[in-house]
């Protein structure tokens, strides 16, 4: 097992969030720069309602 | 074809509708003159319809108190017994091709704007203002102080402007509000520039007015007070716009949203007359005393956001950053805002341009399908009513997401099938 620490943890962090922006929140209380991007499924994913975006859009 | 392009091709035919709309002021009138099936014993409200016992407070001490000036009831007792008998009728100013701020309130011989769709020849109307202050009429509010001012409105300043309108030969409305934009208006929640551009429009006919001095002098100094007195000229003409948009096979942009202080409601192009309805949400934003607070307020409530539907207010919150005061916002916040609006909207309106975005065209023409695919419910610049009546704060609220997808099922149900 290697006990080493991930490269990706050894320099300066950037993340890109996408969706629930609780994440981008916490980590830019950490001083992580974020960007964030917008995002929920289609129709808050209600499956009736994705069905009939299929259809129409 | 397949449903996908009609339904292009409708929505096409709809924004073009929409966009080259042309409204006019070319009246002033009591409501009995010009309101279509406008009736003595008839006061109209914002949209949509409920019935009497499930109405806001707003609402119902509106209603009772223009049954009270128009003379209908002695009491507030006998007007609540003729509205539940049906001698006193209501009914959503929609339905009578009006709209009315606040609780909309309207009756027979209420002054109103009288607004043309010259492409069309439609017309819209909707109240003149009452001026500023929080306790009015259009807020659910009623006493003699009140009564009197809409008797002078209705005797003094409605006859002065109606000369006034028609010696003027009409005013573009739409020219109006392509200025006002760039003078710092969203022509919802901010109307001071649209105003002045209206009064600059009236002066000259006033100029040359017939009427007795005493009288024009008091219009004048009520008008050059009234910092909002357009906005309802900017609501009629939306909605003259928006009406000869609405029953276009296929078509999924709304041709009007309002709101009850109980329920939002919507309509679709193709759609017709129906509402689609979810209960109205609260409307955050800053409250005018600190004695006042969300506990006090009536949900989302009147007919203005047809600003919106026609891609005004909310959907332009950049071209007024004064109005981001009332909620704590910024003009990074609103540029966001009018950016997620874009994302929902089938057009944009090269009439409109905010500066304060390089200039871009405002998001005009919403489309049920999109906000339901993207979650994002238009934004709406609005008034804060007390529940029992009274302006109290502004701020904005989002539509509920419940119309518009239930509007989409009702397509789906129409048009699938076929």
């Amino acid at each position: 097992m290697n006990n080493t620490t991930n490269e990706l943890f050894a320099g300066e962090i950037k993340v890109i969030n996408i969706g629930l922006e609780l994440f981008t929140d916490t980590l830019t209380q950490q001083q992580v720069k974020v960007t964030h991007v917008q995002w929920e499924p289609p129709a808050q994913g209600d499956p009736e309602l994705m069905s009939l975006l299929d259809d129409l859009l | 074809m397949d449903i996908k392009s009609k339904i292009e091709q409708a929505n096409q035919q709809t924004m073009d509708t929409i966009l080259g709309g042309r409204p006019v002021l070319i009246d002033v009138a009591p409501a009995l003159e010009v309101v279509p099936g406008m009736e003595p014993n008839l006061i109209l409200h914002s949209a949509p319809a409920n019935d009497w016992e499930d109405m806001c407070g707003p609402h119902k001490n509106g209603i009772i108190g223009a049954a009270l000036w128009e003379g209908l009831a002695d009491s507030p007792e006998q007007a609540d017994q003729k509205i539940r008998s049906g001698e006193i009728q209501v009914a959503p100013c929609h339905h009578h091709d009006s709209v009315g701020a606040g609780a909309g309130i309207t009756s027979a011989s209420t002054s109103m704007l009288v607004v043309e769709n010259s492409v069309h020849k439609n017309r819209a109307f909707c109240c003149i203002s009452e001026g500023g202050g929080l306790r009015l009429l259009k807020w659910g509010v009623y006493d003699e102080y009140i009564g009197k001012h809409l008797t002078w409105q209705t005797n003094v300043l409605g006859p002065v402007l109606q000369e006034a309108v028609r010696a003027s030969g009409g005013i573009d409305i739409k020219n109006i509000i392509a200025k006002a934009v760039q003078m710092g208006d969203e022509c919802h929640n901010r109307t001071i520039a649209s105003t002045s551009l209206f009064l600059r429009e009236l002066y000259g006919p006033l100029v040359d007015s017939k009427a007795d001095p005493a009288s024009l002098l008091a219009s004048v100094k009520f008008l050059v007070e009234a910092d909002q007195f357009f906005l309802h000229g900017i609501m009629a003409a939306a909605k003259a716009i928006l009406t000869p948009a609405k029953g276009i096979e296929y078509s999924t942009i709304v041709t009007a949203m309002a709101r009850n202080g109980v329920e939002f409601g919507i309509q679709v192009s193709s759609l017709g007359d129906q509402w689609f309805t979810a209960p109205a949400n609260d409307v955050e934003g800053l409250f005018f005393r600190s004695e006042w607070g969300y506990e006090d307020a009536a949900p989302d409530l009147g007919d203005s956001c047809i600003t919106e539907t026609i891609g005004l207010g909310g959907f332009i919150q950049p071209a007024a950053p004064t109005v981001q005061q009332y909620v704590q916002g910024s003009l990074k916040q609103a540029i966001a805002n009018t950016l997620e609006m874009t994302q929902i909207c089938a057009a944009i309106n090269n009439d409109v341009q905010i500066p304060a975005m390089d200039f871009a065209g405002a998001p005009v023409g919403i489309d049920i399908r999109k906000v339901v695919q993207t979650g994002i419910a238009p934004l709406i610049d609005t008034a804060i009513t007390h529940k029992q009546g009274g302006l109290i704060g502004a701020g904005q609220v989002r539509a509920p997401m419940g119309c518009f997808e239930k509007a989409l099922k009702a397509f789906s149900s129409l048009y699938l099938q076929r």
